[in-house]
């Protein structure tokens, strides 16, 4: 089996960007970030472990829909019924068919996010990153050209993926808790102290 | 496959172990039965890593691309009108004669395809799992079948990131080239294809007294350019390789380039196109990245620092003196 499945991908391609939506769904019944996002964590799950996938014809609809059953079936378990619960579930049942132009937007300010993100790395992982994304190098030359060993060229390669997929990751609109996430990024905000 | 017993990992856990593997995996240093044993021993890890190669894909420029128009096929009783109308649209191109040989064309069997316009780029994910990316005015198409996947480049560019599965086969006007899971860029000029290997190997037949041969990136990504007659490999460089596959991010690379040459890969995007009226203009040497979907910062460049004059038509831009 390949390191990079078909059923990664689908996922990459037509789950994945829908992610900040899911969200926002989640965000409106949970009580805190962290629930909100281990309900988007747990359809993440789902969609990665179904045998299914390719029946699936709009994941994004599908995905708001398991949203929306988890949600309720927290809600019937819950001890103490909220009231904004029981709201507005019937949102999710009218079919979100045209996210292309919506996506389309997104994309433009992903490309701005992309450099911003590309620009604040770390110089060392930055010219290592810069240097493996253009395809056709091969890593001994890299690592020669550099002067450095194979391995540390792999772990400033890593960094640079860590930095940037932290720094890329879906959130929502509004600055909200982060309280899951890793604590570097967050030294690195409040560094002027 | 669900979580396996053990601590339930974190999200960030995950992710920064997802980092090491994916260098790793583009680094060429990945063990990939021990990646296997990492993805499948949490969920948690199978979504880090589908999201770091999401990232890098994205910051390696593909998210630019349209958004793919054909989607994936669906196995199970109800189709949609769409997928109804891509079948017809396969059937239609075999009634238009692009294939020739006397292909059967079943259900399972049909050709598809895919075109651009000058000016457009369009990315496709193939039934396969694979990627395609079509460059200006360009067309492909192919057929899958159990047993082989085949591509025909009918004009034009197309970047093909191609996953495992049944033997690939790229069909030129005389020749066989295939093709292992991997990446790779072809251009068709002329009657010629010229195929840029990036990651994995292709294998030319042989034909007509002309030796087969295999091309693969063990010395780095290599270029051939295949033709009736011959097939003529050389090592790309990086820089090469970069002005090659710049399209994929809306740009285009010239390097030790004359203005001839440079003009000439422009029009390639430009429904308007430059004209070079002066003739001994065209060997004046130039350099730069410019944007493909707009030619204008180019011919400010070319105005300014080469001292030309840039005249606009409605139809196009005239180079003189």
């Amino acid at each position: 089996m390949p390191v990079v499945r078909p059923i990664d991908r689908w996922f990459i391609e037509e789950v994945l960007p829908f992610e900040r939506d899911l969200l926002d769904a989640a965000a409106r019944w949970s009580d805190s970030a962290d629930e909100a996002r281990d309900l988007v964590q747990e359809v993440l799950t789902r969609m990665l472990s179904t045998e299914g996938w390719q029946a699936i014809t709009n994941p994004k609809t599908y995905m708001l829909r398991m949203i929306r059953n988890m949600v309720i079936d927290r809600v019937r378990r819950a001890k103490v019924v909220e009231f904004r619960h029981l709201v507005d579930h019937d949102d999710f049942d009218v079919a979100d068919d045209a996210p292309d132009q919506h996506r389309v937007t997104a994309d433009r300010q992903m490309l701005a996010e992309v450099a911003e993100a590309v620009e604040a790395l770390p110089e060392r992982c930055r010219i290592v990153f810069e240097r493996c994304r253009v395809e056709g190098h091969s890593p001994k030359d890299i690592a020669a050209e550099l002067g450095l060993s194979l391995s540390t060229l792999e772990k400033r390669l890593a960094r640079a993926i860590h930095l940037l997929a932290l720094a890329l990751e879906p959130r929502r609109g509004d600055p909200y808790e982060t309280s899951g996430r890793e604590p570097e990024t967050r030294r690195r905000l409040r560094l002027p102290n | 496959m669900r979580r396996s017993e053990g601590p339930v990992r974190t999200p960030a856990q995950a992710a920064t172990e997802a980092a090491t593997w994916l260098a790793q995996y583009r680094l060429g240093t990945i063990d990939e039965a021990a990646f296997r044993t990492w993805r499948d021993s949490d969920m948690a890890n199978a979504i880090a890593f589908a999201r770091a190669l999401a990232m890098w894909e994205r910051v390696s420029g593909d998210a630019n691309d349209v958004v793919p128009a054909i989607p994936f096929p669906m196995p199970y009783g109800a189709m949609t009108s769409r997928r109804n109308f891509l079948r017809t649209a396969a059937v239609a191109t075999v009634a238009g004669g692009i294939i020739a040989g006397g292909v059967t064309t079943t259900r399972a069997y049909a050709w598809s395809s895919a075109s651009t316009e000058v000016g457009e780029n369009k990315r496709i994910r193939l039934s396969d799992g694979s990627v395609a990316a079509l460059n200006t005015n360009s067309r492909l198409s192919w057929r899958f079948s159990a047993s082989e996947r085949t591509f025909w480049i009918e004009r034009g560019e197309v970047a093909l990131d191609l996953s495992a599965g049944a033997e690939a086969v790229v069909r030129g006007d005389d020749r066989l080239v295939f093709l292992s899971q991997g990446r790779f860029n072809m251009r068709r000029r002329d009657a010629a294809l010229d195929l840029l290997v990036l990651a994995g190997t292709a294998r030319v037949n042989g034909d007509k007294g002309v030796p087969g041969m295999i091309v693969d990136t063990r010395k780095g990504a290599s270029s051939v350019l295949i033709s009736q007659s011959d097939a003529v490999v050389r090592l790309a460089n990086a820089e090469q390789v970069d002005g090659i596959t710049a399209w994929r991010h809306n740009e285009i690379l010239f390097q030790d380039a004359t203005l001839g040459s440079a003009v000439e890969e422009y029009n390639r995007f430009l429904t308007r196109k430059i004209v070079i009226v002066d003739r001994e203009l065209s060997s004046i040497p130039v350099g730069g990245r410019f944007t493909t979907t707009d030619p204008d910062p180019f011919l400010q460049a070319v105005s300014t620092s080469l001292n030309v004059h840039v005249s606009r038509s409605p139809t196009a831009y005239l180079l003189t003196r």
